[in-house]
């Protein structure tokens, strides 16, 4: 890790160009976390003023909370659908993207460009087109799949009207990313494929697929952190977490708690930051291959 | 000739699925347009059609001069600097925090290295959402809430953006340092006169993914900005849709024409700056 140093005997001066990120970090990232850890040992008394130590009473409350429950078993439920949703049609977009000349670049930027949208507003463009009363997909909906389409009182719409927002939201950027690795497959392997008369279907899962794999794991990570942590506008601007508490994510729930169930929601950081740290050692596996 | 008859049917049915995907991607955006260039009465009546509404003009001059409500007198114009604002601050932040803190590491014999850089390490596991009350509590006890630094503060440490300089420092040629020592240049001077020029391409690349990612921020604006006349343009939205959230009619023409001038920048990057902001992308989150 040293073996770059340039500068010896400056240690000072060194420790000076740390320092602004340090702070920044002890303050906001490291304090607060260690705080949250201290309090998720504690329980506050009825008038909010008085705390003690319980031990890991607020871990077994929380395990033992059908909402908490309810809560991790929809954010995994939408994680799935939106890696589905988001990273299968990808793949296929890539590949026609890569075989095609002629309108290439802007075909991209018309299909990619929704991955700098805020999720907040994704959430809104959608959520005015599949409004129950005005919107305009509503009618389209309810000619050909269902006979009353409301998001609003129907848990099931809301999901699909929530996994649709992030869909849309996220499927440029696993565009981009698969399109980067297709470029990297060396040509010699398609050619020798060609004399050896491979199908298109056959080049497809003995050359593409398997090169692509490590990207599409990558995408795995990266679109579960997305649906975990970033989701949270999309849920706020359309769903509230309702109808009743049916798309009350993990970090929904969470700031909700915050600010009134002190135990609770401190409980509920350790176990998002355990998440988060099995998301990211992932993500370095995926780094380290490469 | 098979061949090529079946190579055409493909390159056909390519053009067919990306042009299919290109109209999904963009219909929302056209939806909300035309929304936000109708007025309220034939949008809520379900009366809308495809094409540019009569009020245009009379929508996007309100919200941008008079109010982005009809009981607020803040404007869009208004949000928009305030968003602008923050995210070159956080933009700029970022950069140097972590220029700064890359060139230590590397440069330099620090004491508790190891420590340090854990530390920093450590901060990829602790996004904003995980600890949102405990960091509330800091920005309340430093004064920070509804200002701009309680905003950009914590969103300017970045442990992406600190490996991904250090990654880059590494790959740096060795002589120009030699020559750097053999002149007596200082550490001050090495960096600003050499390394920073060289990573040219890194900083713009991670500047332009840093500045559409915090024009983006809601959850932590919508905790430190209570004031809407210091607020980002994100909680404009929801403050107007706020508005009708009793059963009252949300004012789609405001709510979209403050969604499209918020989509402006972060569209013009992805159009105009598609290939740093793919290389961004690329350093900093693989």
């Amino acid at each position: 890790m040293s073996s770059q140093i340039v500068f010896k005997k400056k240690k000072l001066v060194g420790f000076l160009f740390i320092l602004p990120q340090l702070i920044v970090i002890i303050l906001f990232f490291i304090y607060p976390s260690i705080e949250a850890l201290r309090s998720a040992f504690l329980m506050r008394d009825v008038f909010g003023i008085n705390t003690r130590f319980v031990g890991f009473k607020n871990f077994i409350h929380l395990i033992n909370d059908p909402s908490y429950r309810d809560a991790l078993v929809f954010s995994y439920k939408y994680a799935f659908w939106t890696l589905i949703g988001s990273i299968v049609p990808a793949i296929f977009l890539a590949l026609a993207l890569y075989s095609i000349k002629v309108g290439r670049s802007i075909l991209q930027s018309l299909i990619v460009w929704p991955l700098v949208v805020a999720p907040i507003i994704a959430g809104v463009l959608w959520f005015f087109l599949l409004d129950s009363s005005i919107g305009v997909l509503t009618l389209l909906i309810e000619k050909f799949f269902v006979k009353e389409w409301n998001p609003t009182i129907n848990s099931n719409h809301a999901f699909i009207l929530l996994t649709m927002v992030s869909v849309w939201n996220r499927l440029g950027y696993n565009v981009i990313f698969i399109l980067a690795s297709l470029h990297g497959i060396p040509h010699a392997l398609y050619e020798a494929s060609s004399l050896d008369k491979f199908s298109n279907t056959q080049k497809f899962f003995n050359i593409t697929l398997p090169y692509l794999s490590p990207t599409l794991f990558f995408l795995f990570v990266m679109n579960t952190v997305y649906v975990f942590f970033e989701t949270f506008g999309i849920t706020d601007i359309t769903t509230r977490g309702g109808p009743g508490n049916s798309t009350v994510s993990l970090v929904y729930k969470l700031y909700n708690d915050s600010f009134s169930n002190y135990g609770s929601s401190s409980a509920q950081s350790i176990f998002l930051i355990i998440m988060v740290s099995f998301l990211v050692f992932l993500q370095f596996r995926f780094t380290k291959k490469h | 000739m098979y061949l090529s008859r079946k190579e055409k049917i493909l390159k056909i049915l390519s053009y067919i699925l990306l042009i299919a995907t290109a109209l999904f991607s963009c219909f929302p955006l056209w939806m909300g347009f035309i929304a936000s260039t109708s007025d309220i009465i034939t949008v809520i009546s379900g009366k809308m059609n495809f094409f540019i509404g009569d009020n245009f003009f009379q929508n996007y001059s309100r919200i941008l001069t008079e109010g982005i409500t009809t009981v607020s007198t803040v404007t869009a114009t208004r949000l928009m600097i305030n968003t602008f604002i923050i995210s070159l601050l956080v933009t700029t932040g970022k950069i140097i925090v972590s220029i700064l803190a890359a060139y230590g590491l590397l440069y330099f014999e620090i004491p508790l290295e190891k420590f340090i850089f854990s530390t920093i390490f450590l901060t990829l596991m602790l996004p904003i959402e995980v600890r949102i009350a405990p960091t509330y509590q800091v920005a309340v006890n430093f004064g920070m809430i509804n200002s701009f630094s309680g905003i950009v503060f914590p969103l300017i440490a970045s442990a992406t953006a600190t490996f991904l300089f250090r990654e880059h420092f590494l790959h740096l040629p060795k002589e120009i340092f030699e020559a750097a020592l053999l002149n007596a240049a200082g550490p001050w001077k090495l960096l600003k006169d050499i390394i920073i020029p060289m990573s040219r391409n890194s900083i713009i690349a991670l500047a332009v993914v840093t500045f559409v990612s915090t024009w983006n921020q809601y959850l932590w604006p919508l905790l430190i900005l209570n004031d809407l006349n210091k607020s980002m343009i994100n909680l404009g939205i929801k403050f107007v849709i706020a508005q009708s959230a009793d059963g009252g009619i949300v004012n789609w023409p405001y709510v979209m024409a403050l969604s499209m001038i918020a989509l402006i920048p972060p569209v013009i990057i992805i159009f105009f700056l598609q290939s740093f902001f793919v290389k961004g992308l690329s350093d900093t989150e693989k």
